[in-house]
């Protein structure tokens, strides 16, 4: 679930600028920590801090496209060069959190309540990923809708087919660009803030994280919306199948090993478009 | 004094990865994050012989370039048909799979403990125990790889290369077996980090998982670019700025906590700057 809906904004992104943008990480340590530091230091109301907290992802991931890939794209610059610089960035961005916030994982949540348990269907499940398993399909849908039924989407759809080609019929692309950083900022923004409350952000995570999504992505299928929804299913099971059959401290590395497998079998992913 | 010596050796050690990196991402194009899993590889081959086999470490400068050559050819050859991007991918796998290895297979890596009381080097009779006899053997190996490196950059195999960077097609068309130069370059770089990994380990005496990760192979990206691409002494000139630069924080007085941090942040900051401003680094010929 949780890796489905990061999946959905690294894959707008992915399809929209065509490489592999891991300064996707950075946005969700903003957002989580951003998290952190209005919710528990500054006891400002919750549903207001995560307003704010993923407005600040969001303008993270805007402004990093401002300032670093938009000068290099208009520069023609090869994908070798972005995703070195969006390397860059998201080492920067930890290291700074690190530094402002410590290394050790922060928890965001601010009361004991915040972290209690319901009992739903005789499996207990906490606060967070109740919401997970509500928030999630909403937003997934919200998106589907707004990919394929809005102008803006046929525009997102539209750069990403053929970007000079969409700016020839007169579609805004750098505005455009500008709102899909922007959405899928807010969506890392969002998996930081569940991912503080739930086990506890550190400086880390942005880096742990990006990485199964890059294979989320890959495996589903780069060039379609549901894919990589679909790759974060299989990629969950195979990671839970591991844990039951070799032990927990296997899961990790499953996702380079389907990552691998997939790769040599199938380098197009699960769905085709 | 020590402490000189001891920046010495550590520039010696990532002197020599970055060449063997320029080899392989500069010199033949080849999009390689997995220099980080070699240099760890070598790192825990020595380990290994020295703790649980008790032999000599410099049995094990011989024997880590073996193993890792072996291991590269198979990874190479299965790897041979990703390009840019999915060859990233593909290294980046690897590189994952290593760490979850090193950190899990404890009877043989040590677990996230890693492995303690590796013995130091001894040659002709000697110890090398302090970091001022230590240097001999770093800028020794460092030497050695640097004339490997020189010399391929000069040969017809090296112009091979570069032509495979620049276009790979045309290279085929002229009757190049173009997957067999990648597949040398990669292996001879891999052998080349491994050794970088076996001196290292036994310098420091102690190794764990958590040095070999992917920032690790970042920084190395950072240090050729930095002195640019596809030189071999832009190559050694980054790995010096690298160490120098974040070394010189601690006379600042940062805490380590904080000046490991800053660290990370400087590389980062490099790199995004290179990237916008000069993409072709140092003492760059060739843009990315």
């Amino acid at each position: 679930m949780f890796y489905s809906l990061l999946v959905v904004g690294f894959g707008f992104i992915l399809r929209s600028s065509k490489f592999f943008n891991v300064a996707y990480g950075g946005a969700f340590l903003v957002g989580g920590y951003a998290m952190f530091l209005l919710y528990r230091m500054y006891l400002v109301p919750f549903f207001l801090a995560i307003v704010i907290s993923l407005a600040l992802s969001g303008l993270y991931f805007v402004l990093s496209n401002k300032f670093i890939f938009e000068p290099l794209f208009k520069r023609k610059a090869s994908n070798f060069i972005l995703l070195i610089s969006s390397f860059g960035l998201l080492i920067a961005t930890s290291a700074i959190i690190g530094i402002i916030f410590g290394n050790q994982a922060t928890i965001v949540a601010r009361h004991l309540s915040d972290v209690s348990t319901v009992n739903i269907l005789g499996g207990a499940l906490s606060y967070v990923q109740l919401a997970t398993f509500i928030v999630t399909p909403v937003l997934i849908i919200a998106l589907a809708i707004i990919y394929y039924k809005t102008r803006f989407g046929r525009a997102m759809r539209a750069i990403e087919n053929d970007r000079e080609m969409s700016e020839l019929v007169g579609i805004s692309t750098s505005n455009i660009t500008m709102w899909v950083y922007m959405i899928s900022g807010i969506l890392a923004g969002i998996g930081g803030i569940g991912e503080g409350f739930e086990v506890g952000i550190n400086p880390y995570a942005g880096l742990f994280y990006i990485l199964p999504i890059i294979v989320v992505a890959v495996l589903g299928g780069m060039k379609s919306f549901w894919g990589g929804i679909l790759g974060a299913f299989v990629l969950v099971i195979a990671q839970k199948l591991t844990v039951l059959i070799f032990g927990g401290s296997w899961e990790q590395a499953v996702p380079f090993v389907v990552l691998i497998i997939v790769l040599l079998v199938r380098p197009e992913g699960i769905l085709k478009r | 004094m020590d402490y000189i010596f001891h920046i010495a050796i550590i520039v010696s050690i990532y002197g020599i990865l970055a060449l063997a990196q320029n080899l392989v991402m500069g010199e033949t194009g080849l999009l390689t994050i997995a220099g980080a899993a070699f240099y760890g590889i070598g790192a825990y081959v020595a380990g290994i012989f020295s703790t649980s086999l008790g032999l000599n470490i410099t049995i094990a400068l011989v024997a880590a370039p073996l193993i890792t050559a072996v291991i590269a050819m198979i990874l190479g050859t299965s790897f041979a048909r990703f390009r840019d991007d999915y060859f990233l991918l593909a290294t980046l796998g690897f590189l994952m799979i290593f760490n979850t290895v090193a950190k899990n297979w404890t009877s043989l890596t040590g677990g996230s403990l890693g492995i303690a009381g590796i013995s130091k080097p001894h040659m002709f009779g000697i110890t090398l125990l302090t970091p001022e006899s230590f240097i001999w053997l770093a800028v020794f190996v460092l030497l050695i790889v640097a004339i490997i490196c020189y010399f391929i950059s000069r040969s017809s195999f090296g112009r091979a290369l570069n032509a495979i960077r620049e276009d790979e097609e045309a290279l085929k068309i002229f009757g190049y077996k173009v997957s067999t130069y990648k597949l040398a370059s990669f292996t001879i770089g891999a052998s080349l980090s491994s050794l970088a990994g076996v001196l290292f380990a036994s310098y420091l005496t102690f190794i764990d998982p958590t040095l070999f990760t992917v920032n690790e192979s970042i920084l190395l990206w950072a240090m050729i670019i930095l002195g640019g691409i596809a030189t071999n002494r832009g190559a050694l000139m980054g790995a010096l700025l690298l160490i120098l630069i974040p070394e010189s924080l601690r006379f600042i007085g940062f805490p380590d906590e904080i000046s490991g941090l800053m660290r990370q942040c400087i590389y980062g900051l490099i790199l995004i700057f290179l990237m916008l401003y000069r993409p072709k680094g140092i003492f760059g010929k060739y843009n990315l």
